[in-house]
């Protein structure tokens, strides 16, 4: 099993946290509403464990997802229940529509809203590796958290690196979520620039 | 200068570590302690003179920095208080200017260690 020390996993949590929180800020002034954070969870896991840890109970959610590349590989990934989907995107597009559904133009704003926060949430965790990642574009994903989550089918067993943090919004009662996702070896690229980032401050 | 205490609030050991570091690099004979969460906090109160310095950190676990900020200022009303976040959403800063606490964004670096201590007394 994978395992990080306790100043390496310290780093990672802080390094994604600084993201986050550009994350949430972003989220903030699309919705004009105060996003409150959980602090980050970062677990270790084979996909069939990992499994049991998403969040959504089941439940259809939305979400919109983007691979980065650059100091490391990850899948990034903004979810909403499906009904609070609809709720944001409509009270951000000021549409009013009484279709259960999200409409096409409704998941590209989905989409876009996706690509400003985990964007923004990227951009400082590349600073602070003095590198860039480069993003595919958003894509929506609707189902179980299971099949928006999901690895590449041909690496169950692989070790995935599974990092959550849960986003409140009380005033339109919403609660999401934000994901990462890497797989080994990606996950070693990733420790070491994070032990690189460390070994400057520990020299 | 004459000698500081500073008291770092911080879940992240690194975090302390990098900040710790830089004061001192600075300020060699000054006092830097630490704590992880509002409980240690709450209870090292109890036991020290107001420092020169609080800088505390949001999205901690348990009760989070600003409810924290709060509550110091029950025992030292006019102790200077810094947050340091990456959380720089508006909602944030205006509590922090309610509570009339510093604001320093966050990936610490030494430009931001130094505007935190400009917040000292």
């Amino acid at each position: 099993m994978f395992v990080l020390n306790e100043l390496q996993q310290d780093a990672l949590l802080e390094i994604f946290n600084i993201g986050v929180g550009k994350a949430a800020a972003a989220l903030s002034k699309i919705t004009s509403e105060e996003v409150l954070l959980s602090v980050p969870t970062l677990e270790f896991l084979e996909w069939e464990e990992a499994k049991q840890h998403l969040p959504g109970n089941g439940k259809v959610i939305c979400g919109i997802s983007q691979r980065f590349d650059g100091p490391f590989k990850t899948e990034a990934v903004l979810m909403f229940p499906e009904e609070k989907s609809l709720e944001i995107i409509r009270y951000i597009l000021g549409l009013d529509s009484l279709l259960e559904h999200l409409t096409e133009m409704e998941q590209e704003g989905l989409c876009e809203i996706g690509n400003i926060v985990l964007n923004a949430c990227m951009a400082p965790i590349a600073d602070i590796f003095s590198a860039e990642f480069h993003a595919t574009m958003p894509e929506f994903r609707s189902g179980t958290s299971e099949h928006v989550l999901s690895v590449d089918a041909e690496q169950p067993n692989r070790v995935i690196m599974l990092m959550l943090v849960e986003l409140q919004m009380e005033k339109h009662e919403i609660e999401g979520y934000l994901a990462f996702l890497s797989v080994l070896p990606d996950i070693q690229r990733l420790t070491s620039n994070v032990d690189r980032f460390i070994s400057e401050f520990t020299r | 200068m004459t000698s500081k205490t500073v008291l770092i609030v911080d879940d992240s050991r690194l975090s302390r570590m990098i900040i710790k570091a830089m004061i001192l690099e600075k300020h060699a004979d000054w006092e830097v302690m630490e704590t992880t969460n509002a409980e240690q906090t709450i209870s090292l109160m109890n036991t020290i003179a107001k420092p020169n310095l609080i800088t505390l950190d949001v999205n901690m676990p348990g009760m989070d920095g600003l409810t924290l900020a709060a509550l110091i200022r029950e025992t030292w009303a006019s102790v200077p208080i810094v947050i340091m976040t990456a959380n720089v959403q508006e909602s944030v800063s205006r509590k922090c200017t309610e509570l009339k606490v510093g604001f320093v964004e966050k990936p610490i670096t030494a430009d931001a260690v130094a505007k935190a201590l400009t917040y000292m007394e």
